[in-house]
């Protein structure tokens, strides 16, 4: 644009180059998984402090339902969604660390998770599954305000679910704050938000990747309806 | 009469020694807080029992009567599971709180209203009858969450 300033040049090459290299990176099910979980895991915790049990059920099971979700997600769905696609062998994890924290903290790897980040959304979904299904079985200490599937375990063993599901929150609450920390590190370290992507969906990748598969809405659903299904199935104990 | 004599000093002995035993024991506040854990333990699967019981379409009354009776009897004995001495400030692992003896008017409230509804519970458990039974159950339980919420440590 010949009319503007030197400066403005500049920036609009940016933009301009920017936008060139703006590449689609998460899919609609993957971006709505994520956020469903942030929303639901907010709502057990409140629930369970506020003592509302019959709603801290219907969102763990919701939760439940999402965790399922994104983990058949992880199989049938789009690239950046798969665990082929970002589960990487230690030795690739452990040689991307290296570069980030001692060599190179600009170091790029593929569009997506970075390997460690693969290994953390593995640990994020294991966790969530363990502390949903535990809930299913968990024995309140009153025997009044417990699970779905808690009248085919015995009072100890819903006792013991219980002592596991406090202690893996916990566990959640340290891997949450590991990943807001990763966030944290690529925003101030690295001068890249990656809060935006998860909303929009869109990243700059330089070089722009090899053409990511993104899977048809359809088979979100179908897989959607299959969770719901066996949740409900789960949550009114058969 | 000396091998009688003899006898009868053994026989001192090991009643004195057999009540030194069993005084501590009693008195032990470990061992109280373990009997206390114990105790809330079978009312805890005695309340789930009496739960998953009344919510079956065709109930075992006989089971469900044995539960209520074994409720009203536990409750009637929980003041005596709290001996002062027996918290978290003797170093004891608890859930108890200090509240039980230090708002003690409080907790006596909340036990009485439990053995109130347990005794109520066992009146409607033998009229056989399934949507009062459930509703009983649920109240009964309620009392259980009241004193809780005030008295006992949420982990």
């Amino acid at each position: 644009v010949p009319h503007l300033p030197p400066q403005f040049q500049k920036r609009l090459v940016t933009v301009q180059s920017k936008l060139h290299d703006r590449i689609r990176v998460w899919d609609v099910p993957t971006r709505l998984a994520h956020w469903a979980v942030v929303v639901l895991f907010g709502l057990c915790w409140w629930t369970a402090e506020a003592d509302h049990m019959e709603w801290h059920c219907l969102a763990g099971s919701c939760l439940l339902g999402v965790v399922l979700f994104r983990l058949g997600w992880g199989f049938v769905g789009s690239d950046t969604a798969r665990f082929f696609h970002f589960v990487h062998s230690p030795s690739v994890v452990v040689a991307y660390a290296r570069k980030v924290f001692v060599t190179d903290p600009m170091a790029t790897s593929n569009v997506g998770h970075n390997p460690m980040g693969g290994w953390s959304v593995l640990a994020m979904l294991g966790l969530l599954l363990m502390q949903a299904s535990l809930g299913l079985i968990t024995v309140d200490v009153d025997a009044i305000a417990s699970g779905p599937l808690a009248k085919w375990v015995s009072f100890d063993t819903g006792r013991l679910a219980a002592h596991w599901h406090a202690n893996t929150f916990y566990a959640l609450l340290g891997l949450i704050g590991f990943h807001l920390a990763a966030i944290s590190f690529y925003g101030l370290v690295r001068r890249q938000n990656l809060l935006p992507s998860m909303f929009h969906g869109f990243t700059v990748a330089r070089p722009p990747p090899v053409a990511l598969y993104f899977a048809p809405l359809w088979r979100a659903l179908v897989l959607a309806v299959l969770t719901a299904v066996v949740v409900t199935m789960l949550a009114n104990a058969w | 009469m000396k091998k009688i004599i003899e006898h009868l000093l053994v026989a001192m002995m090991a009643a004195l020694i057999l009540a030194a035993a069993t005084s501590s024991a009693a008195t032990d506040p470990k061992q109280i807080a373990k009997a206390r854990e114990e105790s809330f333990k079978t009312l805890g699967k005695t309340v789930k029992d009496l739960t998953y019981e009344v919510e079956k379409s065709s109930p075992d009354w006989s089971a469900i009567i044995n539960d209520t009776k074994a409720i009203e009897r536990l409750a009637t004995e929980l003041p005596d599971w709290f001996p002062v001495g027996s918290g978290l400030a003797a170093g004891v692992k608890t859930s108890t709180l200090d509240a039980v003896w230090s708002k003690a008017q409080e907790f006596k409230q909340d036990s009485d209203a439990f053995t109130a509804e347990a005794q109520k519970m066992a009146k409607v458990a033998g009229t056989t009858d399934n949507v009062s039974s459930r509703t009983q159950v649920k109240i009964l339980a309620g009392t259980c969450r009241t004193c809780h919420r005030s008295f006992r440590s949420a982990w």
